[in-house]
């Protein structure tokens, strides 16, 4: 039994804050909450959503849509083009961020290899090359990409791995 | 009731105020990709005549031009686009590039490049462009020679693009010794003859009163072996390219050797020696004349070809019943067998990587061109004809040449090359029938 007032005040904040970081967990968000779009079983999207000011479900960015990411996929597939890589850099992973605009263009300035994996410093540069060409040159007069979905695709991380490529 | 309503108010604003930072901070992370299938093409690259600096300079151009685009094509690794479908024209060679005009044409990579005459000599300059991503390949270069090394200076231009793109050392200024033939099957003169790795610059060597197999170039290309029935048995001469002077590898007239190749260092040469009905394998010292049996026994061992590093000599033997492939130390010994499929394998040579192995196999009636890695894993045969022999690695372990004979009476030789995915096979222009070739190092 519970007899102080204050006492249940910090019970029952403890209980939302419990609550809380429960939700932001299963949202994936272990640094904090975001605005989010309500999904089935999360009571508490509205509680965060209100006390976060969100904009209302109609205002907030439409779910990711894997049709487009696929469709992106096939695109960069067309023009990755592995014909004229040394063996070597056909052994090597690498993976690129680039940011993109709103129109579906790749930013062709904004293009960095983060990583690579498996060859030399100058395996790693063709492979980079290559996949960078494949990016830029599919993405001329911009991808497919859902508008209304912008903030999922703004800013990508392609990794492109050769391993089936090279057994061909 | 009031109060205890405003103090849970006070109480989620606080914890909204401590929580609200980081939500606001933290933006989406990027979309994730990963792209595990492509295109195997050419690379398209588009290749404007080079700009005459001056009159002298008109010819050399064009031919230039015409060098450097067939070098990149014919590895099978890039196709030009036509300069019918070019819309921008290159009037000077520092002109900026029309980005948008070659993208146009889906031009991937543009070369350009001028030649002009300048107190008598040749002076080639290029440059390379990634042209999507709107940016340099490298710095341009320039070379110098003298009018009659445009060909090589062509080479060289074509060299240095492969490299830039395909992250491997080029193989196009180099060249390619080999046997031409002449006459019917039954009465075939055979001379030694050498030529550019892409058939031009023909010269013989030797004449055709003596029949001469299988020459093989020095590590630094200015000196080959070959075997000659001269004195009426095989033996293996030694000949310097620049004064066209041979002389028999050793002294002994009476002894058949066969089936040389140098050392990696060029010190030495390791080659085959029939003594009372066996062959074995043999190491020569050319500095103190020391000769050295690297094999002993009842078996044909032949065919020895150095790993790069100089420590391991693979060679074929038919010690266990067929031909089959071996590798030893270089200080001899039994070796272990690295061919485990079906038919009879031979000619073995290590790639200049170091990391396979070429071979000749048959079976089933019919010959292949083929590699394996080191210990006879990944074994790939890369041709298939009636006849397929004697492979022979570029300098840079891409690209293996080797002959192909067609059957019958009137049956011919000729030199073919494939890339070692066993793409691009296309025949090598000779003037006449030819066989056994023999790749040089990257000249210098």
């Amino acid at each position: 039994m519970i007899r102080s007032k204050a006492t249940r005040l910090i019970l029952a904040n403890v209980a939302l804050l419990v609550a809380s970081v429960s939700y932001a967990a299963a949202q994936d968000l272990p640094f904090g909450w975001q605005c989010t779009v309500p999904g089935e079983g999360y009571w508490l999207n509205g509680v965060v959503n209100a006390l976060f000011d969100c904009p209302s479900v109609d205002e907030q960015a439409a779910p990711p849509d894997p049709t487009s990411d696929r469709s992106f996929l096939l695109r960069v597939m067309q023009c990755w083009n592995v014909g004229s890589l040394s063996s070597e850099a056909l052994q090597t992973v690498v993976t690129i961020s680039v940011q993109m605009s709103r129109d579906g263009r790749p930013e062709t300035g904004s293009i960095r290899m983060i990583e690579s994996r498996g060859g030399s410093d100058a395996a790693a540069r063709q492979a980079y090359e290559a996949a960078r060409r494949a990016v830029i040159r599919c993405g001329a007069n911009g991808y497919d990409l859902p508008e209304e979905s912008y903030d999922h695709w703004r800013e990508l991380e392609i990794t492109f791995n050769p391993e089936e490529m090279r057994l061909r | 009731m009031t109060r205890i309503f405003h103090a849970l108010l006070a109480s989620l604003l606080a914890l909204a105020a401590l929580t609200v930072q980081p939500a606001i901070a933290q933006s989406p992370g990027p979309l994730r990709i990963e792209i595990t299938e492509g295109v195997i093409e050419p690379l398209p690259f588009a290749l404007p005549e080079f700009i005459a600096g001056n009159s002298a300079a008109t010819d050399a151009a064009s031919d230039i031009t015409r060098v450097i685009a067939a070098d990149l094509v014919g590895t099978g690794l890039f196709r030009e686009v036509p300069r019918s479908a070019h819309i921008s024209s290159v009037t000077s060679f520092d002109s900026p590039v029309q980005w948008s005009d070659w993208q146009a044409i889906n031009a991937q990579a543009l070369i350009t490049g001028s030649v002009s005459m300048e107190g008598g000599q040749l002076v080639v300059r290029f440059r390379l462009f990634d042209v999507f991503s709107e940016q340099p390949l490298g710095s341009g270069l320039q070379f110098v020679g003298s009018p009659d090394s445009w060909r090589r200076m062509a080479h060289t231009v074509a060299d240095h693009v492969y490299e830039r793109i395909t992250g491997e050392s080029g193989y196009f200024d180099s060249r390619v010794v080999f046997i031409a033939q002449e006459g019917p099957k039954n009465a075939r003169l055979k001379r030694i003859a050498i030529m550019d790795y892409d058939g031009a610059n023909v010269q013989f060597l030797t004449d055709s009163r003596s029949l001469v197999l299988a020459p093989r170039f020095s590590p630094t290309g200015d000196r080959i072996l070959y075997t000659s029935y001269e004195s009426g048995i095989p033996r293996v001469y030694i000949m310097d390219l620049a004064s066209v002077r041979a002389r028999p590898l050793e002294d002994d007239a009476l002894t058949m050797t066969f089936s040389p190749r140098f050392s990696p260092d060029g010190n030495s040469v390791v080659f085959s020696a029939e003594r009372g009905g066996n062959t074995d394998i043999y190491l020569l010292n050319l500095q103190t004349g020391d000769r050295r049996r690297l094999t002993d026994a009842p078996s044909i061992e032949t065919a020895p070809s150095f790993s790069p590093d100089g420590s391991q000599i693979v060679f074929e033997s038919d010690r266990s019943g067929t031909q089959q492939l071996y590798i030893m130390p270089a200080s001899g010994g039994e070796g272990r067998r690295i061919s485990r499929n079906d038919g009879r394998y031979g000619t073995p040579v290590w790639s200049p990587r170091g990391d396979l192995i070429a071979f000749t196999n048959q079976q089933d009636g019919r010959f292949h061109i083929g590699v394996m890695r080191t210990d006879g894993s990944e074994e790939r045969l890369l041709t298939s004809s009636f006849l397929d022999e004697g492979p022979s690695w570029a300098p840079n372990g891409r690209v293996i040449m080797f002959t192909r004979e067609t059957a019958g009476a009137d049956g011919a030789p000729a030199i073919y090359s494939v890339d070692i995915s066993g793409r691009n096979l296309q025949r090598v222009s000779t003037p006449g029938m030819a066989s056994d070739p023999a790749w040089s190092p990257q000249l210098q």
